[in-house]
């Protein structure tokens, strides 16, 4: 990790890293950032609407898009698989995931702008890590999905 | 944070409510012991009453990882701009967002308009979370979607199946609501077992804030309108009539010491401990002084003071005690001295009741003093002072409450008029146990102070008015003014006192011939007339009545008493 690294540069990677796990082909990385976006989305809609994440995360993309163009199976609304799958062999593995964590550090800051850096790390961290790679059922157990 | 929970207990058998400490300071109090669990309520306010700050406060005052809280959105104040305000408050702890505190935005939902849909994910939401508290964010806006007949009574139904749901599940609840008071009638309220009303007046340059319980059912809430605060800490409320006032502490025969010297003498012994003293007088006049004699006594007795000041800055009032020979300043590093400057020009009197309270708890203090009482006022917000004899009697009940002696300054505009003894322009008097007034003089040229103990409840006290003088040392008291008259009109003037007539049975002026004529061998009428000062033909009448009760005997047009030289 850079000395200069922001927080929320180091909470995307880490829930980058936490999604893909160890896959390598186009169509598991695609899938694994499809499932961090749902995640994201499930996560935060809860604590600042459906307007409000799709919002923000437009503007993130708007912000990242242009020099990462592996992003462009990502939208505001539902993710793209096939269209990541697609960016992901033509621009490799880590294109995706630095394009990934460009647009979740953008996100992060974003948020952070508005409601301060630690509530928006805290949001995000629990939305991104709440997928169905770590789940919790209804008595606060957690379970984990292959 | 561990969940707390104040149960009133049993009382003769009969069953209670369990309550919730709402971690709201003053809140409780005025609830009549904190939330009922289980409650529905309803949090009503216009905008910017602090309906989401009280609300928020609550819930993380409540909330534990076990037993979370849940805040759910549905339209109005988007939750992006809520937590961004909301986490400026000390009570707002980020680290609990997902763990005890959740939120849930449902706006899109509630635009939908599809009700069902909406009850069915908050259900899913409180079977998830199992939440110890809800916050509902407002249903009032719900209602302004749904507008015509039919959909407000689906509003009105969607509103009565929460409220039962959220009750089964053993959840406590607040709905919020943007209902002024005069909109409290709409139907949707008989569900609700508690109403309670934020509001906010703007009077001039100050605005206060005010907290009610409209509706509590089962609980013995306090009724009328109480001070409510918001500062970074979150809500405070200020009880309107705070509990201690209710316990009377019994007062003895100990005297507190003025520290003047004379003056404890004129007041029978010093002021009795308990009671509340009012100093009137002018400008000028030295009330400060006095009132830094009374804690300075009090000082050297040992017993802390609390000292309310509302005209001065504390380092300036302890300038002035030093060049009165009176030294604050250690009193105040030591903690044996409280001086507590209250001058926002929106204050209430219960947060000065609640200032001067701690104050007086923190340090012990036995003597407390509010210089000046014109000062209270003008620190008062508006809304207050206009019945500002209402606040000062609850003020004044609820510091004698705690047992302490109070001390008073007051300045009266004129008292010079000739309408006679001015104590005050507020009619307090009936609050006050004992009352010393001072005015000013013009005697021999100067322009002269004098001091005067009006009243001493359940205590003789000197009625002679006695000069005095503000000197290096503090105030000296000085000779009696017995000789004059006409003091209260401000130019006195030296009478002749004679003593007291000895005679049974005769009026003043009979008894004033008889000494006169008692004095001298024989007098004639004329002479007896110029020495009293009264018309012959009356001076006639009284000789004839004195001869009558045979007090003095007439020799012609000459007068005498039996057994001087000149009767027989």
């Amino acid at each position: 990790m850079l000395a200069s690294e922001s927080p929320a540069r180091t909470l995307a990677l880490s829930l980058w890293r936490h999604a893909a796990g160890g896959a390598t082909d186009a169509a598991a990385l695609a899938h694994a950032a499809a499932e961090l976006a749902g995640s994201l989305r499930r996560g935060l809609d809860r604590w600042i609407g459906a307007d409000g994440y799709r919002a923000l995360l437009g503007r993130a993309l708007d912000e990242t898009r242009p020099v990462m163009p592996v992003l462009a199976g990502l939208s505001a609304r539902e993710p793209d698989e096939m269209a990541l799958q697609t960016a992901v062999a033509q621009h490799g593995a880590d294109a995706l995931a630095n394009g990934m964590v460009a647009m979740l550090t953008a996100l992060i800051e974003l948020l952070a702008r508005i409601m301060g850096e630690d509530i928006a790390l805290r949001l995000v961290e629990e939305a991104g890590r709440s997928g169905p790679f770590r789940a919790k059922s209804r008595d606060g157990a957690e379970e984990s999905h292959g | 944070m561990a969940k707390s929970h104040t149960s009133p207990g049993k009382r003769a058998g009969r069953p209670t409510v369990e309550l919730l400490d709402t971690g709201v300071p003053g809140l409780n109090e005025v609830l009549g012991g904190g939330v009922p669990a289980l409650s529905f309520n309803v949090l009503a306010g216009g905008p910017g009453s602090g309906k989401t700050t009280l609300a928020l406060q609550i819930l993380f005052a409540t909330a534990t990882t076990d037993q979370p809280g849940l805040f759910i959105s549905l339209l109005g104040e988007t939750p992006l701009k809520m937590l961004r305000y909301q986490r400026l408050f000390h009570f707002f702890e980020s680290k609990r967002l997902g763990t005890d505190i959740h939120l849930l935005d449902l706006s899109e939902d509630a635009l939908e308009g599809d009700l069902d849909r909406l009850m069915l994910r908050i259900i899913a939401e409180v079977d998830r979370l199992r939440p110890l508290v809800v916050v509902v964010d407002s249903f009032r806006s719900l209602l302004r979607v749904h507008r015509g007949e039919s959909s407000t009574r689906d509003v009105e139904q969607f509103i009565q199946r929460l409220a039962q749901h959220l009750t089964t599940w053993e959840i406590t609840s607040f709905l919020i609501g943007e209902y002024l008071e005069s909109e409290l009638r709409d139907p949707v309220f008989t569900v609700a077992d508690g109403i309670l009303l934020l509001s906010q007046e703007v009077n001039r340059n100050s605005v206060v804030r005010r907290f009610q319980v409209v509706k509590a059912r089962g609980m013995a809430s306090m009724p009328g309108l109480h001070t409510m605060r918001i500062t970074s800490d979150g809500v405070q409320v200020f009880p309107r009539i705070p509990q201690r006032s209710l316990i009377i502490e019994p007062r003895g025969t100990e005297r507190k010491s003025t520290g003047i010297p004379g003056l404890d003498e004129m007041m029978g012994g010093g002021v009795p401990r308990g009671d509340s003293l009012v100093l009137a007088g002018p400008t000028g006049t030295g009330k400060t002084t006095f009132a830094m004699k009374f804690v300075a006594a009090g000082l050297a007795a040992g017993e802390p003071a609390v000292v309310a000041i509302f005209e001065e800055h504390p380092d300036i009032y302890l300038d002035r005690a030093h060049v009165v020979d009176v030294d604050l300043v250690e009193a105040v590093k030591v903690g044996q001295l409280r001086l507590i400057y209250l001058r926002p020009l929106d204050l209430s009197v219960e947060e000065t009741l609640e200032e001067i309270r701690e104050a007086v708890e923190e340090i012990g203090a036995q003597r407390v003093v509010i210089d000046s009482i014109s000062g209270f006022e003008m620190a008062l917000a508006p809304a207050f002072r206009q019945d500002f004899r209402e606040s000062l009697y609850r003020l004044i009940g609820a510091l004698t409450g705690l047992g302490v002696t109070i001390f008073s300054t007051v300045e009266v505009v004129d008292a010079r008029s000739s309408s006679g003894l001015q104590l005050t322009g507020y009619q307090v008097s009936f609050l006050t146990d004992d009352i010393l007034s001072q005015r000013y003089v013009e005697m021999e040229g100067e322009l002269r102070k004098v001091l005067t103990v009006v009243k001493m409840r359940g205590s003789d006290h000197s009625r002679e008015f006695r000069i005095y003088e503000l000197t290096p040392g503090g105030v000296r008291l000085r000779e009696s003014l017995r000789d004059y008259d006409g003091i209260l009109t401000g130019m006195p003037s030296r009478q002749l006192r004679l003593p007291a007539p000895t005679h049974p049975g005769l009026l003043e002026q009979e008894a004033l011939v008889l000494e006169i004529v008692a004095r001298s061998t024989t007098m004639q009428a004329e002479e007896i007339g110029k020495q009293v000062g009264l018309p012959p033909d009356q001076v006639e009448r009284i000789l004839d009545r004195l001869v009558h009760l045979r007090y003095i005997r007439q020799s012609g047009d000459s007068y005498g008493a039996y057994g001087s030289p000149g009767g027989a």
